[in-house]
């Protein structure tokens, strides 16, 4: 039964055209920016960067696995964008675009065949004062560990589906727009992810 | 389909399921599932679990130092690219001046035995052959490959 439903299921599927009005106000601004730096004002393209170098710099640390690698690949990225942004389309959006160009560079850049080490650039997001005691933080450090570890195990398909998803807050629509793949793919590659990280992280055991 | 691709594909809207993904005909159908299978509610739990940790944790942003650093090696590195940029194009427009030039000499010497000078054009035919031929193929795989972006 699952089966049949699973090959004409409908996820929460957006009308193509409808566009969120964060995306809208995001669109708008990338435009004025873009269209400040082909003007010939460095400033537009500076404020375009500052918006993505937090989403460049995490695309590039999932796919390179270490923090020296991820910022060569965001300078690369940069640099390309730069050059090929007087061809880019300015009716569409921006982020897609330069997904692709972030990727490339991280993939080119990745020296260590996506092993990742060095210091684990994920930290918890705490809420409030309270403390965790002594035996949570050391629990707290691993599972961030694992996890960390876990994400650079992932075969490169399932790994950006996940880091796009977890990381950069991007929902099922946008992350088949940007990869340019079916949203039932985008819905198994995030599966499969979370099936290989639940084993690296010990949550079999736990239930 | 074989069955146990059948159980992945319908886990993986156990997924879609816990992330809110899906459409209300799909979640009641997952939620009947729910219902009645154990193993499919042992995962749903394990999945909001993973969720919440993911969801506890971000990436680190580097300090705003670095990012300044960043922006003076970015347009640094934008004027060396255009430097290397005209280098190489004036260098081979430079090349292949000489190349011609020397074709042309080895050419028009009445010095040289007609054999040297077939030689000479020959190599140089090759040369032009070989280049034409890498660039094109390179072209072809950047434009058709699959795998392009699998790092070796």
């Amino acid at each position: 039964m699952f089966g049949l439903l699973f090959s004409s299921f409908s996820l929460n599927k957006p009308d193509p055209a409808e566009v969120s009005p964060l995306q809208t106000e995001e669109r708008d601004g990338d435009r004025r920016d873009i269209k400040l730096f082909l003007a010939g004002q460095d400033r537009g393209f500076e404020d375009l960067m500052n918006r993505y170098r937090q989403s460049a710099y995490g695309i590039a640390l999932g796919l390179t696995g270490n923090h020296d690698d991820a910022m060569d690949a965001v300078q690369r990225a940069f640099i390309s964008v730069h050059r090929s942004l007087p061809r880019f389309r300015l009716a569409e959006p921006f982020f897609p675009w330069l997904y692709r160009i972030v990727r490339n560079a991280a993939l080119n850049q990745r020296r260590n065949e996506g092993r990742h080490r060095g210091d684990v650039p994920l930290e918890w997001v705490r809420q409030g004062d309270g403390r965790p005691d002594p035996l949570q933080q050391t629990e707290a450090e691993d599972l961030r560990r694992r996890l960390w570890e876990g994400i650079g195990e992932l075969p490169p398909a399932q790994r950006e589906v996940f880091l796009l998803y977890h990381f950069q807050g991007l929902k099922y629509r946008r992350i088949a727009d940007t990869l340019g793949i079916p949203i039932g793919t985008v819905m198994s590659r995030l599966h499969n992810a979370r099936l290989q990280l639940r084993q690296a992280m010990g949550l079999e055991s736990e239930s | 389909m074989n069955n146990s691709r059948q159980n992945r594909e319908d886990d993986a809207l156990l997924s879609a399921y816990v992330d809110g993904e899906l459409g209300p005909q799909e979640a009641d159908a997952v939620e009947k599932r729910l219902a009645e299978d154990e193993r499919a509610r042992l995962l749903v739990e394990q999945l909001r679990r993973m969720k919440e940790i993911t969801g506890a944790m971000r990436i680190k942003d580097p300090p705003r130092e670095e990012w300044e650093r960043f922006w003076q090696v970015h347009y640094n590195r934008v004027e060396r690219s255009l430097g290397w940029l005209l280098f190489a194009t004036g260098g081979l427009v430079v090349l292949a001046w000489a190349a011609l030039s020397l074709i042309n000499a080895i050419w028009n010497s009445t010095a040289l035995p007609a054999l040297v000078r077939w030689g000479s054009v020959a190599a140089v035919a090759g040369v032009v052959v070989l280049l034409v031929s890498v660039v094109r193929e390179r072209w072809h795989v950047r434009r058709t490959t699959r795998y392009k972006d699998i790092a070796r």
